[in-house]
């Protein structure tokens, strides 16, 4: 071994500390950076260099220290598994949203909702049936009936806008899952050029698993790492990103299916070749569901209830006559469902026309509007369908907010496992850097050790001179 | 197997911990305020679902009450114009007995036969009595008055029903000839009321005895009519006395379902309140010696 290898050990070994130091730094760093994983100095020891001569064959020590790779920290399999529990509870987060948005059109609990609106109506037929001569109540009945209308048509609206709002969303989302899905592909492509040229592109690869972390949540993707760093991602079997290029998706609203009496119309996520994609998860996944399903489940709920009241009251209404005699009238109108339903052009500005007594009994007989008020405790009647319908809306209500929750929770669950393979602890940060500074200033030590040492060889003995 | 515990981690669960904390504060804070359990059917889908059916049941049961008070409008009228009526009717009648008693001059017979002619105009008068504008014994008609000045009955003979609950219905009214008896073309001495009390006010002016006496007989007859008439009206009116009371009742008892239901127990409410508050602040404090620990404290 030569004087000099002491030299070059403890240089070896100032470059790898100081290589720790500067990876330490990095993590320190970005302790709050979001997707940043932890990396690593992974040093190994030189084997010593081959001797020859005098020194061949004696038994020899290393050739110091170097730095093999800067690793990743962090579990694919853990990562895999936070980025499906996000998705889940991203598209539940959004169902329990609509879901309560639904609840808010609806209304069940305020004292201007359908429901209360209806039980008004049936009470003003009774005070009817207590002055049938007089026009004041004539008129307060019929702005109860258009209230009942006006009270379905809005939540029918609300519905609509909610519908379109969700639709909007979508389609935004779709082309951010385009973009991302081109960013990924751009990142792969960097990342192949990095591994090619020996550096570890770490950085690059925390962006791009940032990346596809944001793409699952908007949709539920399966994300394949190959070998070479790139990853695979296919959306319900369509390919989105693969080798370095991604192919994008594009959003259809679709006209209501045939015998939809809703009009609203359907998201649809299709892929390049022209297939349907399900989304199955994520926001978007979740946009998409209550645009097709929820929104419109409760739509149609409402369409039914508004035909049924309009066919169920209007039975009754025109088997009456008017204090004018007139008979035959309906009181409701409906043409499609809830979004239109209002009192008949027959009945508007006619309160005579209210239908208080049986056809061909006394003027002022008040039979018929007692039958209309009796629809009230109707057990298949209009209002007990109301308290159906809220009561249904309310437990679906319930359930979408304990399942969000619910998914939320193990979605945390399973970024805290993830986070806790790959993110930055400042205590062990901090305890890997007293290590490093340490180690460093050894080396330095060693340095100055065998500089002494060739000093007194080459000053103070008599060698040479 | 442990894990590591990283700093964002950390972070993260700390304001996890926080907002949960602010959100019972809030939750609990919201229930006092607004003084309801809940403020959303999704809530609490059940007690909201026994809610709905409660308020509705109570705002039925206030409507119930209305019609019954309007059917009590009704009866009360009808019974006061029918003792008015009866008065009248022992006027008339012990009139009449003058009036048979055969020491009268053709005068004072002409005084007494006026007499019961105003009565009869009274009557008239009193069979119109109105309920809400409507005539209480005009059945179903839209006509302002039951009878004509001159006695013909105007009205019809339609019922006058009230709900007084699900499925209960209770007749109000008595019409006209129900109460004073069906008009006579043939005989008016026992024609209806009307005709029976001007008949005999001619017999008086007439000084025709036997006539008077028919005619007091006739006038037996319809008062036997017209204290059944009461009977039925104080009958009803007593129904609706007992269904008002009951139906004050059940306003009573479902309010107070609906209060247990919608309302926050205001005692319960303040402790989960201050329980809240108590967590909040462990929470707070926890939290903030945790956040100020770190190695970096211990090295120099």
């Amino acid at each position: 071994m030569s004087n000099f290898a002491g030299l070059s050990t403890g240089y070896t070994a100032l470059v790898a500390h100081r290589r720790r130091i500067d990876v330490i730094s990095e993590n320190i760093a970005n302790i709050n950076t979001p997707g940043y994983h932890r990396q690593t100095v992974e040093l190994e020891s030189l084997a010593a260099p081959k001797t020859i001569g005098f020194w061949a064959g004696k038994r020899d020590t290393g050739g110091g220290v170097n730095v093999r790779s800067i690793s990743r920290a962090g579990s694919s399999l853990l990562e895999d598994n936070a980025r499906q529990a996000t998705s889940v509870a991203d598209q539940m987060a959004v169902e329990e949203d609509v879901m309560l948005q639904i609840e808010d059109a609806v209304s069940g609990l305020s004292d201007r909702g359908i429901r209360a609106e209806f039980d008004s109506l049936w009470n003003a037929f009774d005070d009817l049936a207590s002055l049938p001569e007089d026009l004041g109540v004539r008129r307060v009945t019929l702005e109860r009936a258009e209230a009942v209308g006006r009270s379905l048509r809005s939540a029918a609206k609300s519905l609509n806008t909610l519908h379109l709002t969700q639709m909007a969303t979508a389609e935004v989302q779709v082309s951010q899952v385009n973009e991302l899905a081109n960013s990924i592909a751009a990142l792969d492509r960097q990342i192949i050029g990095g591994q090619a040229s020996g550096a570890a592109p770490n950085g690059l690869i925390d962006q791009r698993d940032l990346m596809v972390s944001e793409l699952s949540s908007l949709v539920d993707v399966s994300a394949v790492p190959e070998s070479d760093g790139q990853v695979t991602i296919t959306l319900d079997g369509f390919l989105i990103v693969g080798d370095g290029r991604s192919r994008p998706v594009s959003y259809e609203a679709q006209p209501a299916p045939l015998g939809d009496a809703t009009g609203l119309s359907v998201a649809v996520l299709v892929g390049g070749d022209g297939r349907e994609l399900t989304p199955g998860g994520g926001s978007l996944g979740g946009l998409i569901g209550a645009a097709n399903n929820l929104i419109r489940h409760e739509r149609q709920a409402l369409d039914e209830l508004a035909v049924f009241t309009a066919n169920t009251v209007n039975a009754i209404h025109s088997s009456g006559a008017g204090l004018d005699g007139s008979t035959g009238h309906d009181l409701f109108e409906v043409t499609t469902g809830a979004i239109d339903i209002r009192i008949s052009a027959d009945l508007d500005g006619h309160p005579e026309r209210l239908a208080a007594a049986q056809a061909g009994a006394g003027v002022l007989d008040e039979s018929n509007a007692r039958a209309l008020a009796g629809l009230s405790e109707d057990p298949d009647g209009p209002s007990a369908r109301v308290g159906h319908l809220i009561d249904t809306l309310s437990v679906r209500v319930s359930a979408a907010i304990a399942r969000s929750e619910a998914a939320e929770k193990s979605a945390d669950s399973a970024t805290g496992l993830a986070e806790a393979s790959g993110g930055v602890s400042l205590d062990q940060e901090l305890t890997d850097l007293i290590t490093a500074q340490r180690s460093y200033e050894a080396a330095a030590r060693l340095i100055t050790a065998a500089d002494q040492m060739l000093q007194t060889l080459m000053t103070t003995g008599l060698v040479g001179r | 197997m442990s894990f590591r515990i990283t700093d964002s981690r950390l972070n993260h669960q700390r304001t996890t911990r926080i907002e949960a904390g602010r959100r019972k504060l809030a939750k609990a804070e919201e229930q006092i305020s607004t003084g309801r359990r809940f403020q959303r059917a999704s809530e609490q889908p059940t007690d909201a679902s026994k809610l709905l059916r409660h308020s509705r049941r109570l705002e039925r049961v206030q409507q119930f009450k209305r019609n019954s008070e309007n059917g009590r409008l009704w009866s009360d009228t009808a019974d006061q114009a029918l003792q008015s009526i009866s008065r009248e009717m022992t006027r008339a009648r012990t009139l009449a007995v003058q009036g048979a008693n055969e020491t009268n001059g053709p005068e004072q017979l002409q005084t007494i036969a006026t007499d019961i002619r105003a009565i009869a105009d009274s009557l008239i008068t009193l069979s119109n009595t109105k309920v809400l504008g409507r005539p209480v014994f005009g059945g179903t008609t839209d006509s302002s008055d039951a009878y004509a000045s001159d006695g013909t009955y105007l009205g019809d003979f339609g019922v006058v029903r009230r709900t007084i609950d699900t499925g209960q219905v209770v007749g109000i009214n008595s019409d006209g000839p129900d109460v004073f008896g069906v008009s006579s073309v043939g005989d008016p001495l026992t024609g209806d009321l009307f005709q029976t009390i001007r008949a005999m006010a001619d017999a008086v002016e007439a000084g025709d005895t036997a006539e008077i006496r028919r005619g007091m007989e006739s006038v037996d007859v319809a008062a036997n009519r017209i204290a059944s008439a009461e009977g039925r009206v104080g009958a009803v009116s007593q129904q609706l006395d007992s269904i008002d009371d009951r139906l004050a009742g059940e306003v009573i008892s479902v309010g107070e379902r609906v209060s247990k239901l919608r309302d926050v127990d205001l005692a319960e409410a303040v402790i989960r309140l201050s329980s809240a508050e108590a967590s909040y602040k462990a929470t707070l404090s926890a939290t903030s010696r945790g956040l100020s620990i770190s190695l970096l404290d211990f090295l120099r």
